[in-house]
């Protein structure tokens, strides 16, 4: 096969084996790979009931056909497995080297079923496959791992691997790659170290053989080239300050979720702000392979109380652990991201636990003395301390190590949880960004801006502008968005890069820039419509698995401060989230009975059987 | 308080208070160093009438350079009028999340 490798790899570690399988080409070619190929494994295989940390959970590792094949940001893979966070389906994704290198070695995706009885971890070089011991691994770092298993294996094997947050199975524990690249959200890492599966290790020489190559070149060739002239006019804002110049603009817009989502401004934003990131700790940028961009920030901090050097922060990670906290210390926050990375956590929902925890004892529904220590807005002490207790589940760090939701419920206020589906919001307020709430409240992984990401239309103008506080006529272009993400994600590429140089300016038609890429590197010959086909029925897929685990209308929601409560103040002051009448509406697009649940025919138009 | 003056507004320093529109800018990220003074927070008077181009015209900020437009925290361009007691935040685009 061209573009896809063909294979996938099944690791059974219940009895300790591993081979592989074909991949399907008209499976391939109707799920794209990555996200997709991950759904059509799991819709086929995974009791949606399941209990996500037992056994009978199945974790799939995918690429795309663009991954690896030096098409932008062509560096991407999914995992995809019922998560322990939401209860539902998952997919979380990243970029780094780990991916390319992994479809070098000689597959698609690797299947992992079943639990071993002992620490493991696999080893796929260039074909070749085994499982080995990680017994003197477990308790160890994600950077500590990495560096241990590129010794034991080859110095230029790439590394996915938890920590010990995985290995301790907190609920939102990450996969990390290539030491500071996250598969960060909803709990992947917890299902990796409920498996006793330490990491994966890849080496790969195997080049991806590409249907036209010259075809493929001269694409290349034209959009890298548009690409870097605008660049030369326009810097690039993500090169420049990161994702987290993005605080300037959700401040302005009065949407930087500020006191556990009270507020929609922060008044230390600039503080925590990309431009300070960029000014005082930034020491390089980094990139994912084959990224024109490079929107990673190796960074470095002095101050001693918080010293430390690594990768981020991330805008989501200065949303929740700064502005959601209160915390305007960016040197706290930069090391409270470094330590989710060496433990392998999600930042994002770590940030709003906590968050959340500091408004529970505001409130007084939680006792300082419970935690052990003093926990108030704004304390950055707290914010580093409690990230490491969480990682270990180390005291009061066991409770937050259940996310928000859970803690929240605890104390009897699961309101006070910001979440859809469990899961945490990245750092948009629905209430002046309504589009926005649509998404979190449909995406199927819960709260998240990676399975669509509205901000892009409302606040960024991309590909265009849109009045982020209309909610008549928000449903299309968030549907749209959501199929354009699910090709995304399947094909391998980064939305960063994607959304702004492969999609056209009217969101209902399919990706072009993807189709040709496609086209020029699987030979499958897609048409416009095959591929919009593709995107719709991973979403759909994917719907199909949350309703056989349960999920019904109202777990598409938000929490009511977002509904009900008005934002206070700032330039979104006096909005709600629209959600109730944007969800019919979206759902009437969908072709998705009032309830939500896709019809027949719309299952039987995407060839999908139940 | 930073006043700015336009030869194509001669006399507009003669306008009534009540003529005269104030308008808030803020400036951010890379936009800052067009600040006409020390502060990159400041406020500047316009006949009515005017749109964000006369601001942008105003404090030297050419056509080529990237900027997003926000008026009272809504998305704009240059052609937006600018209103009475208006705030206009300009900083270099961002995007990412
Ligand atoms: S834009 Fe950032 S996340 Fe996306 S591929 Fe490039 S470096 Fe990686």
């Amino acid at each position: 096969m061209f573009g896809w490798r063909g294979k996938i790899l099944r690791v059974n570690l219940t009895e300790g084996m591993v081979h592989e399988e074909e991949l399907d080409p008209q499976v391939a070619k109707d799920y794209i790979g990555g996200r997709g190929l991950g759904i059509w494994l799991l819709n086929k295989e995974l009791d949606p009931q399941c209990d996500p940390l037992s056994p009978a959970n199945i974790m799939v590792m995918a690429t795309g056909p663009l991954t690896g094949t030096g098409a932008p940001t062509g560096a991407r893979y999914s995992v995809m497995t019922k998560s322990p966070l939401s209860g539902g389906i998952t997919c979380s994704n990243s970029g780094g080297k780990f991916p390319t290198e992994l479809k070098r070695s000689g597959f698609d995706a690797i299947v992992v079923e079943g639990r071993s009885e002992k620490p493991v971890y696999l080893w796929v070089n260039d074909g070749e496959f085994e499982l080995r011991n990680a017994e003197h691994l477990w308790g160890k770092t994600t950077h500590e791992t990495t560096i241990q298993l590129m010794r034991e294996t080859d110095a230029k094997a790439k590394v996915a691997c938890i920590g010990p947050a995985g290995e301790k199975k907190v609920l939102f524990a990450a996969i990390m790659n290539d030491k500071d690249r996250a598969a960060g959200r909803s709990g992947v890492g917890a299902v990796m170290g409920s498996k006793n599966l330490k990491a994966v290790v890849v080496r790969g020489t195997q080049k991806i053989q590409l249907a036209d190559p010259d075809r493929f070149k001269e694409f290349n060739r034209q959009i890298l080239g548009r690409f870097n002239e605008e660049a030369k006019v326009t810097p690039i804002g993500l090169r420049i300050n990161g994702t987290a110049g993005v605080v300037t603009a959700t401040q302005n817009y009065g949407v930087l979720p500020t006191k556990n989502w009270q507020q929609g401004t922060f008044d230390g934003w600039e503080k925590i702000d990309g431009r300070e990131l960029t000014k005082t700790y930034l020491v390089t940028n980094s990139a994912c392979f084959s990224c024109p961009i490079g929107c990673g920030r190796k960074t470095k901090v002095d101050d001693p109380q918080f010293a430390g050097e690594g990768e981020g922060p991330e805008y989501e990670t200065v949303y929740a652990m700064g502005s959601n906290c209160m915390v305007d210390n960016l040197a706290a926050v930069v090391k409270a991201n470094y330590i989710c990375n060496e433990l392998g956590m999600d930042t994002i929902t770590m940030g709003a636990t906590i968050g959340c925890a500091m408004e529970l004892v505001d409130r007084g529904y939680i006792a300082e003395e419970e935690i052990g220590r003093s926990l108030q807005w704004g304390d950055a002490e707290a914010l580093v301390e409690l990230t490491r207790m969480t990682g270990y589940r180390e005291g009061f760090g066991d409770k937050l190590a259940e996310g928000s939701y859970r803690l929240a419920e605890s104390c009897g206020h699961p309101e006070l949880a910001m979440v859809s589906k469990k899961q945490e919001f990245p750092g948009y307020d629905p209430r002046g960004a309504q589009a926005m709430g649509l998404a979190y409240a449909t995406s199927p992984i819960g709260g998240s801006h990676m399975r669509g990401d509205p901000a892009y239309f409302e606040l960024f103008g991309i590909p265009k502008p849109m009045d982020r506080l209309a909610w008549k006529g928000k449903a299309k272009p968030t549907q749209a968005f959501q199929d354009h993400s699910a090709i995304i994600d399947s094909a391998g590429l980064c939305v960063f890069f994607t959304v702004r140089n492969l999609v056209e300016k009217d969101l209902e038609i399919a990706p072009t820039g993807i189709l040709e890429y496609m086209n020029a590197a699987t030979g499958a010959n897609y048409t416009l419509e095959e591929l919009c086909e593709a995107g719709q029925r991973v979403i759909n897929i994917e719907r199909l698995f949350l309703i056989k685990a349960g999920f019904t209308r109202k777990d598409d929601s938000l929490p009511k401060r977002m509904t009900e409560e008005p934002m206070p103040a700032g330039p979104s002051k006096g909005h709600v989230c629209h959600l109730d009448e944007m969800l019919d509406e979206y759902y009437e697009v969908r072709h998705w009975t009032p309830d939500g649940v896709p019809t027949p025919e719309k299952l039987a138009r995407l060839g999908i059987s139940e | 308080m930073a006043f700015l003056r336009r030869r194509s507004w001669q006399g507009w320093e003669s306008l009534s208070d009540s003529q005269k529109m104030r308008v808030n800018v803020k400036l951010y990220s890379e936009l800052k160093r067009y600040a006409p003074g020390e502060d990159t927070v400041f406020m500047l008077e316009y006949p009515p009438g005017s749109t964000v181009g006369d601001l942008l015209d105003a404090l030297k900020i050419s056509a080529e350079v990237p900027r997003f437009i926000l008026i009272d925290g809504m998305l704009s361009d240059e052609n937006s009028p600018l209103t009475e007691g208006c705030t206009v935040v300009l900083f270099t685009p961002v995007c990412g999340g």
